[in-house]
């Protein structure tokens, strides 16, 4: 397994484990997506023992999860999966966040309850990695309220003295301003690493995708200035990467006809020197087994190979695709609305063209079984968009689909 | 050769009929309906001289009850037979007293109750799943099992009782003899040649059309459901019938009173809306007629009259010519009461949704513009509010058509 030395001297693997997407029993992932909807059913702890022991035995060693994963069963799932690995807890690191959402969790004393809970369900005494989660998320005002106003940040460096953290970081999604107030008060607040989010799309291309993102390249190069590591999130941008798209695959199979569209997005990642670790939130062992297998014998990415790499990036965004990685921080719509599915079914079908509009519109009953979550039950009420880690315009982005909808549905009746 | 042109003639025509619900073959198949329609008095005009060929040829009900004399009897001669022989006193009293009944329920308003056992009422009300319609369809099939011919036809039927009327004379139709003692020995006789009935044994019944009514708990009030972990779906359920203070009909009813009268509550409509929303109605003085229902879609603003075009006894007029939005079928009316709005919610799903831009938010409230409502039902269908849609369509009584001449 490729590893990468900490400044303690602890060797990290470079593929990282994401607990955001647990196995579930009916084949999906639990925060989110199945074959057709949102799943619903419960986590398959026997999968996932299975699958965390593979991994150990492979020598993946960092797992990351968060007190609201999966409707806020992952930490005490992947606890329980680590602590029936028979490994050692010192053979292991695990990551776990301070939860960026509800205001009932701003107070100082929600704060300490959820790193209570979080050493309790993952059986320790003690947490590798601790995050200060999607900071940014909601603005620089829920992130000062959030970390700064309650004293929570200064809770978490007290920790770290205690060594109940050995090492403090925080995740990135969202206002700049927030990763500049951290950046400046480096000096203050000694960041031993951060979390951000990169794939060879965000690369150079970020901003493009959103204008209020900062590209990967700038967060990468800031941070390495400062000798701060870096962990990755979203290498596969939700697994958008990893499905087929003629195009993108058009740039790269001349270079490497086996491999998969999932290995050079995380072999991409995984060739920065600074990178400590790519978090892969993988659902299915398959998907263990080949990214361990590229990260066993991992060679990085030749100056010709970047070069594609980007090129495939251009194809990418030609596609006009939302950045929708279902990681499901917008779920629970409160008014019932499926919305991962939902904006993958316009990724996927609406806007992929060739197809008639009676199969456009059987694959969205498809995609969303029950009429009652499609996107025409949308209010706009936007309580979804300051959790969208995309910055998605998810009220606009139904309005279009329903809009598209509407028409292939007249177009239908008309005949 | 008669025998095998009327054969062909009845598979050719319980087919049709058949195709028109499952939404195949619609234009053909609608047009020759002999319902009440310009057909009907041609077949109605013939009967003297050709005797029932509507109930041996045409009607669905009739059809399906011959193959099932011919399936469980197949050596009886009874079609031939049963329809000339005299009648017991008892049959007499029973088709009379339903012709009664149903003419005097149609006379006076009830005129869905009134069609209610019209053979094409019973087997659209079959085909499009509706329970009443089920039920009678399945007594005029076991009826029909005793090998006694067309059971419905000669003892309930009120349209064969008017058919058996006209036929009495008919040139055409076969005698029976002066010496006859109506003994029905003949019934059991396995004398004669019979043309096979060619014609599709099942009655072509198929999956449902309507989706499964899905979602149970009512949907959590949006401000007090706090996020504090990712993912997972609220809850959601189909909101209840509000209480319209008139029903909305299909575009091209245009006068109530005359739509109820026309409509024999067959159920083609329903089968064929492209928006999913006509549903027959539970109300006693509509029974079974289309009406609007909003919780499973809407008029779609593009559909070409599908309703109209499918009607076979014109109570729904097919209006191509105008344009969908210039038909108003209703209006739609707010509650305040009622609205996510009054609690602060920011809701604007009624304003997002309405095809022709008849909903405005103005100082946080949604206003219906009444000039432009069409009464489509789209607002109705999206809102949230539970367990009544705060806002709801009102259905004209007579439906307007608009021709904007000054916004042209």
């Amino acid at each position: 397994m490729f590893c990468r030395a900490l400044s303690d001297g602890r060797e990290v693997s470079v593929l990282g484990y994401g607990a955001m997407r647990l196995p579930t029993v009916d084949g999906g992932h639990a925060n989110g997506w199945v074959k057709s909807g949102y799943s619903e059913s419960g986590i398959d702890q026997g999968l996932l023992d299975s699958q965390v022991k593979y991994m150990l035995d492979h020598g993946v060693n960092y797992y990351d999860t968060s007190p609201a994963y999966c409707r806020g069963e992952s930490e005490r799932r992947l606890g329980e999966a680590l602590a029936k690995s028979g490994y050692a807890r010192k053979d292991y690191l695990v990551a776990t966040k301070l939860s960026n959402f509800a205001p009932s969790q701003f107070p100082l004393d929600a704060c300490k309850k959820m790193f209570e809970n979080s050493l309790k369900f993952l059986k320790t005494d003690y947490i590798d990695n601790y995050l200060l989660h999607s900071i940014g998320n909601g603005g620089f005002d829920t992130f000062s309220k959030r970390y700064l106003e309650n004293g929570a940040l200064d809770w978490c460096v007290t920790l770290r003295e205690k060594r109940q953290i050995r090492n403090l970081g925080f995740s990135f999604h969202g206002d700049p301003k927030a990763f500049e107030w951290c950046i400046e008060h480096h000096g203050t607040y000694k960041w031993d690493f951060c979390q951000i989010q990169m794939n060879y799309v965000d690369w150079r291309h970020a901003k493009e995708v959103n204008a209020r993102n900062l590209d990967a390249k700038y967060l990468y190069d800031t941070l390495t200035e400062l000798k701060i590591p870096v962990v990755i999130m979203e290498p596969l941008l939700g697994g958008s990467l990893a499905r087929f798209n003629e195009a993108v695959a058009r740039q790269l199979v001349a270079l490497d006809p086996e491999a998969s569209l999932a290995k050079w997005a995380l072999r991409f990642c995984a060739s920065f020197p600074n990178v400590m670790t790519v978090l892969s939130g993988m659902t299915r062992t398959e998907h263990i087994e080949e990214n361990v297998a590229t990260f066993e014998n991992f060679r990085p990415c030749t100056d010709a190979e970047f070069a594609a790499l980007e090129r495939a990036a251009l194809e990418y965004l030609r596609c006009g695709n939302v950045p929708c990685t279902s990681c499901s921080y917008c779920m629970p719509c409160p008014y019932g609305l499926d919305i991962p599915s939902l904006l993958r079914f316009r990724n996927d079908v609406l806007m992929k063209g060739g197809k008639d509009a009676k199969e456009i519109l059987a694959a969205y009953a498809k995609a969303v079984p029950e009429e009652l979550r499609r996107a025409d039950h949308c209010t706009g009420c936007g309580l979804c968009r300051p959790h969208c880690p995309q910055q998605i315009n998810i009220p606009g982005e139904m309005a279009m689909i329903d809009s598209q909808i509407d028409l292939l549905k007249n177009e239908v009746a008309r005949r | 050769m008669k025998k095998i042109l009327k054969v062909v003639v009845a598979a050719f025509m319980l087919y049709a009929v058949t195709a028109a619900f499952f939404g195949f073959g619609t234009d053909l198949a609608c047009r020759i309906q002999p319902a009440a329609t310009v057909w009907f008095l041609v077949v109605l005009l013939l009967t003297p001289l050709v005797g029932r060929l509507f109930c041996e040829c045409f009607c669905p009900l009739g059809i399906i009850q011959s193959i099932v004399n011919w399936i469980f009897h197949p050596k009886t001669k009874v079609r031939r037979v049963c329809t000339r022989l005299p009648e017991s006193h008892a049959q007499q009293t029973v088709r009379w007293t339903v012709f009664a009944v149903s003419g005097a329920l149609a006379a006076t308003g009830f005129g869905a109750v009134g069609w209610l056992l019209t053979p094409y009422s019973i087997y659209g009300k079959a085909l499009t799943l509706f329970a009443p319609g089920l039920a009678l369809f399945a007594v005029v099939v076991v009826l029909a099992c005793f090998g006694r011919g067309r059971i419905w036809c000669n003892w309930v039927c009120p349209v064969g009782t008017l058919f058996n009327l006209l036929s009495r004379k008919s040139v055409c139709a076969h005698k029976v003899g002066p010496g006859c003692a109506n003994c029905r020995a003949c019934f059991a006789a396995g004398a004669g040649e019979r043309a096979k009935d060619e014609t599709d044994r099942t009655d072509g019944t198929g999956a449902t059309r309507r989706e499964a009514i899905k979602g149970v708990a009512l949907l959590a009030a949006a401000e007090a459901l706090e996020k504090t972990t990712d993912g997972g779906l609220a809850p959601v359920s189909l909101p209840g019938v509000p209480d319209r203070p008139a029903a909305v009909l299909p575009p091209g009813a245009v006068d109530r009173k005359k739509f109820n009268v026309r409509c024999v509550a067959c159920g083609l409509c329903i089968a064929n809306c492209r928006g999913g929303c006509l549903s027959p109605s539970t109300s006693l003085k509509r029974f079974g007629q289309p009406e609007m229902d909003f919780r499973r879609g809407y008029c779609l603003l593009g559909c070409n009259y599908a309703c109209g075009h499918v009607c076979p006894t014109g109570a729904i007029r097919w209006i191509p010519r105008l344009e969908r939005k210039d038909v108003h079928m209703g209006h739609a009316i707010w509650k305040k009461d009622l609205c996510v709005r009054k609690d602060g919610v920011a809701c604007t799903a009624c304003s997002r949704k309405c095809p022709v831009g008849a909903i405005h938010i103005v100082e946080g409230f949604p206003v219906v513009d009444k000039g432009a409502c069409i009464g489509c039902g789209a607002c109705e269908h999206v809102c949230p509010a539970r367990p009544m849609p705060a806002i709801f369509v009102k259905g004209f009584d007579r439906q307007r058509v608009v021709r904007p001449a000054s916004m042209v």
